[in-house]
Formats: C-alpha cells, structure tokens, sequence
C-alpha cells in the first residue's frame, strides 16, 4: 500500500453512468470486471439485474442506471462490473464505462447540491470539483441497502 | 503400537483436549469463578473418562473420575477453586496425561507419574483443602526424603544421561518408575511457581530449578533403571508420540473456500477441454492429466468434510452401558456400518438426537432382566445401530427388541397431556398414534428418570433432524420392539436437483443478449415426487381450470398447477401447443404441479446463499453454479406455493391449532365454497366432477327437478339449502355457481352461492355437525369449514328425483372399510351406512388383523393408495394380509389401474361412484359367504 495522507489526497476509482461521474474510494474497491454473462432473477427488487459467478462466488450485480433513476442503456452496448465489498458480501455495479482512479484533495469537496434530483442526492455523499467536470461520491451502503427494497422502482 | 481405530481417535482427541484443559484451568486460576471455563473443563475431563471407561483403562478412569468431581463441585458452585486446588488439578492434569502418554506407548494405562495423586484428589474430594494442603505438609515431613532423593536422583541420572535416551520414553512402565528432565515445553505449570508434589510413602521429590524457573520432576523408584529396555523401546515411542500430530485442526470456512476454487478448476478444466480437442496432442495429453488431477483433487477435498459416523457412535457404547447398570438391565449394542460417511456438519448435527433416541431405547424400549424372561426373551436386550448409503442419503437405524410403544398409551398420555383430544385419539390409526410421541411435551415414562422422561426428546429430535433436511420415522413391531429410522442427506452444502428451464423472452428485454437466452432453475429433489408430462391432445382433458386456479387430475387428484414463468412474472409466454412438462413437488403438507418449458437433468449442485438484495424473495433457497460456469437460481418449493398463493396465510392461532393436529390427518384437497348460511363449506375435490356456471334462462324442469341441459345430458341441480337462489326460481338473467358431482354416469348439480377456493391440507373432524346437509366441523390450516355431506346431498337429490326402488336394501353384511382415516373414508363410511351395511374401517395391518379376528366381512373395501405398493412398501403387508381373505375385495380409486388385476383384486370402483360402489358390494361373489360356516382355513 501506498502512504495515502487523512487529511486530503483520497484516490477514488471512477466510472462513467450515462453522464455523471462517479467515484468510490479505491480501497472497497475488489475488482473490475469487463461485461459478464448474468443470470436474471425474477422477481428481484428493481436495481438488482442479476446473478454473476465471481470466480466460485455468486454476485449479485446492481445497475447503476436503475439505482440512480437514469433512462436505460442503449442497445447494445455493454455495461463494465465494478465489484465492491460490502458488510457481508461482494456485490457488483453495473456502470457504463471505467474511468481512472483520481486523487483528489480535501479542499475542493463539497456536500451535493439541493437540486440533485432526490433519488440521486440520496446515494451521493460528497461533490469534488475537479478541473473540467464534478466527481459524485457514491454512498455505496445507502446504494446497497436501497437495492434491498422490493419496491425501489424508479420512475425513469 | 498398533491401535484400533477407536483408540486411536480417543488418543488424538484426548491429547487435543488436555491442551484446552490446561489453558483452561491456567485461566481459570485468574478467573475462578466463570463457569464457562469450569463447564468446559469439566466437559474435557467427562470425555475422557467416558470413552476410557470403555475401552477398559480403569486407572485414567479413576484419575479422571475424580477430577471430574471436584470440577463438578466447583462447578456447582459448592466450592471454590483457590491456587492450591488449582495445582492439584494440574497435577491430576499432568497426571492424566502421563496415563495417556502410557497407553500409547504400552497400551496399558499402568505407567502413571504420581501414583499417589489420586489418593490426594480424592482426599481433597471428599475432604476440600485436605489433599491440596497436605502436599505441601508431605512435602516437609518428607525433608529427608528429600536429600536422599535427590542423591538417588544424581545417581540414576548418571546412566540415564550417558545413554541420552528419549525424554518421553523415561515414562514407560517400568514398575518403579524414573522421571526426570521431564520437557518444560509440555509443562503446563512452566513459568509459573512450581509446586512441591512428593506424596507420602514414596521417595517421590520434586527438584527447582531456580535459574530457568523450569520444573523438574524426579521419582526414584527402589529398583535400579533398566536402561538397555528404555533405549530399546524408546525408538517405538518416538513414533507413537507422532499420533498426535497425525491430524491437525482446519477451519472449516477455510476447507470450504477449497471446494470453491476446486470447483472453479473444474468449471477451467472444462472449458479447457472443449476447446483442446481442437489442439496439438501434447496440449491434448496435458488436459487429460489436468483432467485427472483436477478430478482426484476435487474428490479429495470434498473429503476433508466427510467423517465416519463412528465418531458418534462411539460414545454410544459407554452411555449404553452406564444406562444399563442404572437400570438394572442388560443391553448389547452392535453396531452396522460405522465407516458410513457423513459431512461435517452433519454429523456434529445428529449427534444429540442420536443420543436421545439410544437413551430412549435403553430406558423405555428395552424391559428389565426380570420383564424379559417372564415374556420369553433373552434376558439380555439388543441394541442395533445400523447406517448405511441408499440413493444419495443415508439411512441411521437404531433398533431395539424391546417391549415396543403401545399406541393406547400414547394416546392415553397425548391427551392427558392435551395435545390431542379424546375423540379425535379415536379416529388416530396406530401409526398416527405412535407418531404423538414427536409432539412437544410429550413423554409416556410413567416416571420421570434421571435418564429420560422430562418431556424434552423426541420433538427435539424431529426438529433438529428436518433442520438438517432429514427425516425420522418410527417403527412399532409391538413385542419385537422398535425401530427408529433416520434419513438425512449425505451433506447440506451438496444436493441433488432437478434442472429445468423457461424458455428466453421473444425479444430482448433490456438489450443485452442474456435476457434472451434459455433460464434454468434448479428444484431440489428432496421435494420432488414425479415427473408428468400431457401431451397436446390430453390437455385440454387432464388440465381444467376450477375457479381460475388450474388444476391437473392426476392419480386420483386435483393437483393445484403452478405455471412457474407466470409466477416468476416472466414475459412472452408461449401457449401450451406442445404439451406441458408438469413437475410434481411436495412441500410443507401440500402437493403441487409446477409447468416448467423443459426439464433436463439432475445433477449434485453446490447450494450457495444469495446476498442481502434478494433475501426477501421467498421463492428462492439460494443460487449454484452450473456446468458452464453461470449461476442458476435453486427455488424454494414452499415459498413458490405461498407466491401462488397456494398456502394458507391464515389467522395464526387457528394456523397453529392445525398444526398441532396436522399430524392426524392425511392432506385432503378440499373445494371452499359458501352457500346459505355456511360462509365456508368444504367437499374433497375428488368428489368435484366440474364447476360450472350455469344461466338461468338455460334451467329447465326434468321430472319435477330444475335441470339443465348439460354434456349431452340432463344435469339436474338442486340448491343449498338458503342460498339466495333458493328454489332456483330467479332472475332469468343472473347466473348460478354450480357444483357438478357426478356418480357413475349419474350427475348432479349442487348450486351454491360462491366458490371460494382450493386447499391441500390435512383436515380435523372436530365437531359433528346436526345441520341437515353438512357432515360436521373441521379445522383447516387457515381456519374452520363446515364439511359437507354429499350423502345426504344425493338423498335429498334421491328423494326429488330417483325412484325409490334405486335403493338397495338388505340385510347387515358387514364391511370392511380398508382406507386412511380423514374426510373420505367418513364420506365412504356415511354412503355405506345409508345403505344399511355395518362398517369397520381399519388403515393399518395391525387394525386390519384386530377386525378380522373377530369378523368375517362380506366384503373388502380398500383404498388403491393403501395397496399402492410403489408409494410406500407397508402397502405390500396389506396386500397380502387381504389377498389371504375369502371376502371379495373391491379397490376404490380413480382410475383403473392394470396392476391391480395381477394382484387377485376382484373388482374396482371410481372413488365417490356411490351407485358403482352399492352394485359392486351387491354383486360381488357369494362364494365367501357361503364358506363362512367354520372352515374358513386360509388364515394368517
């Protein structure tokens, strides 16, 4: 591990969802994966797109699209896994696209701004405003604790 | 040494246990008073001492015994452990240890350190302070020993240091022992004060070393060492020393992340085999050898969990025999199939269950000395464990030749108890009865003995067996005594299941290419009953739709059908054009039919548990990993019934009442419907030809009866008495819900005001009813239904619209009514009884045999399911029991079954066929009745 300072520089690996740009910090961070091969679960609460086989380990893969209200993926294309730890298990994010891992300093975050829409401000801890666009800090246990809900279904 | 298996394990689980022991005690110096660490090393000093007690090594036995009673005094609290008891046990520790390391070495438990400490022990047992105090008073009243053992000491040390033999092997037995240089390592006193332990009567000393604060221990025995024999034997020591460290401890979670990689390696394995087929030969050659080890590796993994269930048998013997010398009786044990294995987890699971049912056997089971002679027996009684592997499960018999249950005593005692009532103990067949004694709070043991009798056992087995996924049943031979089965999977974390698929979506749901393809689901096979497939041309004949809910008519049955990608709210359904593949399941006391597109195979799947985002969803167990490496999700066949809405979700206290009583009833799947004043009145589907609804305008009048016109007949109707339709004189506009019951080719309709649903569920008589029309009151699951007597249905019907010569009179034959006791033998029973014959029904072979004694039945009226030797193998008893009768035996069930006319059955009759059923009774052949003066030889 790399000396990594409290007070500011934290590295958050980022991705892309349609247009936003996300991050959570690199250490619940497991693993990126290109797209798997899922298998549906019927009957499962809104976000949750399906089954993945983490090497020997079944993963349950969230859309991030579905979990932030975003209109769904074009056709086509492809979703990247970003595989993170939870409490008990691992648990994967669907997202569009993979972005660096950035590292950022303490003094350009800032808490997210009122007119997020609602169910998106939910799950965003923290803003970084970074030099051409804004890094949301995804709340990832609010984000795996809504995927719980049954009726978690966004109007998209 | 050579040992026995048995020994062996004894020594390698003792040696682990007195490492606890020690830390525990150490601990327990500076937290006396937690009765954790006292409970447990009690628990280590009891282990040892039962299982030694059994192989006969009398001296540890005696050392543990008593160690084991000052722990248990301290344990109950009547006295505390001060330093000096401590050091006392501790040397009764190193004492013990010593035993152990002599029987490794000579297989005899002679060899010991300190003789005398048992004496102390016992002295301080009986006498607290005595034996820890004395040692050191001993210890100064011994001051010249002291110096003469100490040149003793220097004087055997001399030879002994010269021949540098083995530390371990100075403790072999030779009589007068010598003890010195004993490995501070394995002392657990090291490093803490030593303690003087010479005993009065020997030239025991005890030697400190101050400067390394590492104890000696020096014994001199009179005779001089024979060292040549140490030397000799020591080179036999070193190995056995090595016992121990023959196993070592794994964590469990860690064997099983190994099976998940080896799994993993098996998925690569295969993938990798596919495509070398392509390859160069020498890659080809490598796969194959991949191929075996990764096979070899995989089989060796998934062994490291199994364990022989000899590990648990063999506490049995010493708990057999301590319950025989408490009661005064003699109990042999044997003991079948040891070596059956078993997963870890299991068998840690079986293992106080196992108990149980042998303590019960020993106390209530087998009778005393005396009780076995007056009866004829060997006075001395058996006990037979058996396992073994049958289908993917194993089978645990535990068998007495005891005095076997008395089902009258049981009741007695259920409803003593109140967990039955009085007239529902008499509708309980033997089986039944006998199976009141898993009910909470059950116990017949006229008196409550220290052995068992407390009411806490054998429910307690039930559960903790269905826990693991198995099954106990008990088996009554009356004088030849009991046996009880059990069935429990090989292993939880492997199960066999069935794999099915749906068919993909037409169109892609979301865009990616996976929504598309074929899902497969995993059924778990415990709950599988048979595989049914209706082709095109049947469906339309074998799947009917009864109040929406489609039903499948299937061996006698409605059989509720579940469409499982309706119910998993799967999209695109195709219509059933080609036939539909019907998976038959059973789950918590109902069936079910689940339609799946395809059924393949089944295979042994690794069940893994599904994350916290899908915890709610009931219908799945959990998820597993297929051949190709994509999980697929495993459902839960009870939670799928509930989701369809199969189950009864019902007032919880009623639930529970029913509960209580399920056990007395066989599942009945009922029709619910409501007329009159009745808000819920059942009738068995069985009896339920067709619901229809029919419009007024279509009623006509037939021989003074509404009627109508129906299936190329007249379906006359008569209503319920109080339903808002009454005299069908109504609204020409409105339709009517109507009942169609058909008897033989006779049909009639029943207008009742509204259909409710189905149920599958054991139901309770529990109040017979006045009510004109209604049979009595029983309890279902989800509440309480009024039952409807059909007898009197087709009376009223009768009266209306049948001559009367259609009755048949005559005098009393009596029949012998051979069906499960519940809802349709009372139906049968009520035809027979309007008829005018007497009956007397009997499930069981011993009730059967009880009537027969007494009577000769004009006729034998069985129920298919009881003869149905494929179904359950007592059947086959039954069979033969009848087939040894003169009386003509009829078979009621729903369609004709060829197999029965190989079996010497005389004729067959549609279940709920009243006038089918009359005529064959009447008809059947007069041959029995006329050999019924005396010579009526063909008995049992």
């Amino acid at each position: 591990m790399f000396a990594r300072d409290n007070s500011e520089g934290k590295q958050f690996s980022t991705f892309r969802v349609g247009t936003l740009l996300l991050g959570i910090e690199v250490v619940t961070v497991q693993e990126v994966l290109r797209y798997q091969e899922m298998t549906v679960v019927p009957l499962a609460p809104y976000a949750v797109e399906g089954l993945i086989n983490l090497r020997g380990q079944i993963v349950i893969a969230l859309d991030m699209r579905k979990s932030l209200g975003l209109p769904r993926r074009p056709v086509g294309t492809r979703p990247m896994n970003v595989v993170i730890q939870s409490q008990d298990a691992s648990v994967s994010l669907l997202v569009d696209d993979i972005g660096d891992v950035i590292e950022t300093s303490a003094a350009v975050f800032g808490l997210p701004p009122d007119n997020l829409p609602a169910n998106q401000k939910e799950l965003v801890a923290g803003i970084y405003t970074l030099p051409h666009e804004l890094l949301l800090i995804l709340n990832t246990e609010r984000l795996l604790l809504n995927a719980c809900n049954p009726i978690s279904q966004i109007s998209a | 040494m050579q040992f026995d298996e048995e020994i062996r394990e004894f020594l390698i689980e003792s040696n682990e246990n007195l490492t606890l022991l020690d830390q525990d005690i150490v601990h327990l110096e500076k937290a006396p008073d937690d009765p954790e660490l006292v409970s447990s090393a009690f628990r280590t000093i009891h282990t040892i001492k039962g299982t030694c007690g059994f192989f006969g090594y009398d001296n540890l036995g005696a050392v543990t015994h008593v160690i084991e009673n000052i722990l248990g005094q301290v344990r109950e609290g009547k006295r505390t452990l001060s330093p000096a008891l401590i050091t006392l046990v501790l040397e009764g520790v190193d004492e013990v240890k010593a035993l152990i390391r002599s029987i490794e070495q000579t297989g005899r438990d002679t060899a010991g350190l300190n003789p005398s400490i048992k004496e102390r022990l016992e002295r301080e047992f009986h006498e607290p302070g005595a034996g820890s105090n004395r040692s050191d008073a001993g210890a100064r009243q011994d001051q010249n020993g002291f110096v003469r053992g100490l040149a003793e000491a220097g004087q055997s040390r001399q030879p002994a240091s010269n021949q540098q033999p083995d530390q371990d092997s100075l403790r072999q037995p030779v009589e007068p022992s010598l003890e010195f240089g004993h490995d501070s390592a394995t002392e657990p006193g090291a490093g803490t004060p030593t303690e003087w332990s010479a005993a009065a009567g020997s030239s025991g000393v005890r030697a400190d070393d101050a400067d390394n604060r590492h104890s000696v221990e020096i014994e001199v025995g009179a005779k001089p060492l024979n060292v040549s024999k140490e030397a000799a034997s020591s080179k036999d020591g070193t190995r056995d020393a090595l016992l121990a460290e023959s196993t070592i401890r794994v964590d469990v979670a860690l064997l099983n992340r190994l099976i998940n990689l080896v799994g993993e390696l098996v998925l690569a394995r295969n993938q990798l085999l596919q495509d070398a087929n392509l390859q160069s030969p020498v890659l080809q050659q490598t796969c194959q050898r991949l191929n075996l080890i990764t096979s070899e590796l995989q089989e060796g993994v998934m062994k490291t969990r199994m364990q022989p269930i000899g590990v648990v048998w063999n506490k049995l013997p010493r708990v057999v025999r301590d319950l025989a010398s408490q009661c005064g009786k003699q109990i042999h044990l044997e003991m079948e199939g040891a070596n059956t294995e078993l997963d870890k987890t299991i068998i840690e699971a079986i293992k106080d269950p196992l108990t149980h049912i042998v303590r019960n056997s020993c106390d209530h089971g087998i009778e005393p000395m005396a009780t076995r002679m007056a009866k004829g027996k060997a006075p001395r009684g058996s006990l037979l464990l058996r396992a073994y592997h049958e289908g993917g499960v194993v089978n645990i018999e535990i068998s007495d030749d005891g005095a076997g249950i008395d089902p009258g005593r049981v009741k007695e005692k259920a409803i003593e108890k109140g967990l039955i009532r009085p007239e529902q103990a008499a509708g309980l067949s033997e089986r039944e009865a006998i199976h009141l004694i898993f009910q909470p709070g059950f116990s017949t043991a006229s008196q409550v003995t220290s052995i068992s009798g407390r009411g806490v056992g054998m429910d307690v087995v039930k559960t903790n067996i269905e826990k693991i996924g198995g099954s106990v049943d008990v088996q009554n031979r009356g004088e030849g005594g009991t046996t009880v089965r059990i069935k429990i999977p090989l292993t939880l974390a492997i199960i066999p299941g069935l794999i099915v698929t749906l068919k993909g979506g037409a169109e892609s749901r979301e865009g990616h290419s996976a929504w598309t393809s074929e899902e497969r689901f995993v059924i778990p096979q415990a709950n599988l009953l048979e595989l049914v497939r209706v082709e095109a041309q049947d469906v339309a004949k074998r799947i009917n739709h009864v109040h929406g809910t489609p039903v499948l008519h299937h061996r006698d049955e409605l059989l509720p059908l579940v469409y499982l990608d309706q119910i998993l709210n799967k999209p695109d359904r195709c219509g059933d054009s080609e036939g539909v593949n019907i998976v038959v399941l059973q789950a918590e006391n109902r069936r079910l039919g689940v339609v799946v597109d395809a059924i393949c195979d089944t295979q042994e799947i690794v069940v893994k548990p599904l994350g916290r985002q899908l915890k709610s969803l009931t219908c799945y167990v959990g998820a597993t990993i297929m051949g190709d490496g994509r999980p697929a999700l495993i459902l839960d066949v009870g939670g799928l019934a509930r989701l369809a809405g199969l189950s009864s979700q019902g007032r919880p206290a009623i639930a529970e009442v029913a509960k209580k009583t399920a056990g007395s009833g066989t599942p009945q799947t009922l029709l619910l419907f409501s007329a009159g004043a009745y808000p819920r009145i059942a009738v068995p589907l069985s009896f339920v030809d067709r619901l229809e609804e029919v419009a007024c305008s279509q009623i006509e009048k037939a021989g003074g009866m509404p009627a109508v016109y129906y299936r190329e007949g007249i379906l006359p109707l008569i209503a319920f008495p109080g339903t808002h339709t009454r005299g069908l004189e109504v609204d020409k506009t409105t339709t009517l819900q109507v009942i169609v019951f058909s008897s033989g080719a006779r049909r009639l309709g029943l207008v009742v005001d509204q259909i409710i649903d189905i149920v599958t569920d054991p139901v309770t008589m529990v109040r017979p009813s006045a009510a004109s029309w209604i049979l009595g009151s029983g309890i279902l699951a989800d509440g309480i239904v009024d039952l409807l007597d059909l007898e009197a249905v087709l009376e009223a019907a009768d009266d209306h619209w049948l001559a009367q010569d259609e009755r048949v009179s005559r005098p009393t034959p009596t029949i012998l009514l051979v069906e499960r006791p519940g809802l349709a033998r009372e139906l049968t029973q009520s035809y027979l009884a309007v008829a005018g014959y007497r009956i007397l029904s009997a499930s069981t072979l011993d009730e059967l045999q009880a009537h027969l004694e007494h009577t000769e039945p004009s006729a034998i009226l069985a129920a298919y399911d009881l003869l149905d030797t494929s179904r359950d193998p007592e059947c086959g008893a039954l069979l033969e029991a009848l087939q040894l009768e003169t009386a003509p035996i009829i078979v009621l069930s729903g369609a004709a079954n060829p197999d029965l006319a190989l079996r010497g059955i005389d004729k067959h009759v549609e279940r709920g066929d009243r006038a089918g059923l009359l005529e064959a009774i009447a008809s059947a052949p007069k041959r029995s009745l006329q050999q019924q003066g005396g010579q009526h030889v063909c008995t049992r």
